[in-house]
């Protein structure tokens, strides 16, 4: 029978310079990072660059790490921040380079959405919704919805109160279902 | 947390099921292959820098050490050769400082000028 290390042995021995250490945590939570990442910037070319970024700063904080959170809790505080950089960054780019015109997304009309709509225009509008979210509001729609954390855990993640993640997911989750609503209701 | 989450009450699990499939057809998408293998070659390179930084301030400042060395072997050869002249056996410390000994006498003298012990 193999023995699976814990993540905070792996910690530790990553800590001492083992780096086979390091890339084993690194397979065992990039998927999750993936994920969340790319929940918070869509389908990107950044996801990359931000998963890889996320590992960095990860790396570099290990030292600080003192296992009072779990390193799944830890690696997603990290993905989150780093994703809004990564949107703050994107929006700078925007308003720097882009005109307003060009902003503008349109959204399905009702009627537009039917049987025929495949997964992949349905991937395409949930998206197109995800971007007119708030960064804020998108990071506990990922959050809560995505990762499943809880709303104390989600709270944790984000450093603000429970009341207000609350509050910010169901602003979200009203937005999304005002904009995903003929597909809603078609597959419902 | 891998698992596909629970609803939380309230929310509508079509909406969240939607979601969750896009993050994760983003993800697959959004990640370009051998990432692994990206990310500990930028760690390795990240190691890299403080190894190199060492070698260069050692080859900058190799001339200085040794410099410094041949120096100190310099004068420790020379207060071997002075101690040699002192009436008293001096220890190993004091011949390599090139302290005078230290006697009863000499330790409670006040004054300075009874303290040469060298032979004229």
């Amino acid at each position: 029978m193999t023995h699976i290390p814990s993540d905070d042995t792996l910690i530790d021995r990553a800590r001492r310079g083992d780096q086979n250490a390091f890339r084993e945590l690194l397979e065992r939570h990039q998927q999750m990072v993936a994920r969340t990442v790319a929940g918070m910037l869509g389908a990107s070319a950044d996801v990359d660059d931000v998963v890889q970024e996320v590992f960095i700063r990860f790396y570099k904080t290990l030292d600080r790490f003192r296992g009072d959170a779990a390193c799944t809790t830890y690696l997603t505080r990290i993905a989150i921040n780093a994703s809004l950089d990564a949107l703050r960054r994107r929006k700078r780019m925007r308003l720097r380079f882009v005109s307003r015109d060009d902003e503008t997304v349109t959204l399905p009309e009702p009627g537009f959405h039917d049987a025929e709509t495949d997964r992949f225009d349905r991937t395409e509008l949930i998206n197109l919704a995800m971007n007119k979210l708030k960064p804020h509001h998108r990071a506990v729609v990922v959050l809560r919805l995505v990762e499943g954390y809880s709303t104390a855990e989600a709270a944790e993640i984000m450093g603000i109160p429970q009341g207000t993640v609350l509050s910010r997911l169901s602003r979200a989750t009203a937005r999304l279902r005002d904009i995903l609503g003929p597909i809603l209701a078609d597959e419902d | 947390m891998n698992q596909r989450p629970s609803t939380p009450k309230d929310q509508n699990p079509h909406l969240q099921s939607l979601i969750c499939e896009t993050a994760e057809m983003n993800a697959e998408s959004g990640v370009r292959p051998f990432l692994t293998d990206r990310i500990m070659h930028r760690i390795q390179a990240l190691n890299q820098p403080e190894e190199q930084l060492w070698q260069t301030l050692w080859l900058a400042f190799r001339p200085v050490a040794l410099a410094s060395m041949l120096l100190i072997l310099g004068f420790v050869s020379y207060n071997t050769f002075v101690s040699r002249n002192y009436e008293v056996e001096p220890t190993p410390t004091e011949i390599v400082f090139g302290l005078q000994p230290l006697t009863l006498t000499t330790a409670y003298s006040a004054n300075l000028d009874e303290f040469s012990l060298t032979t004229p």
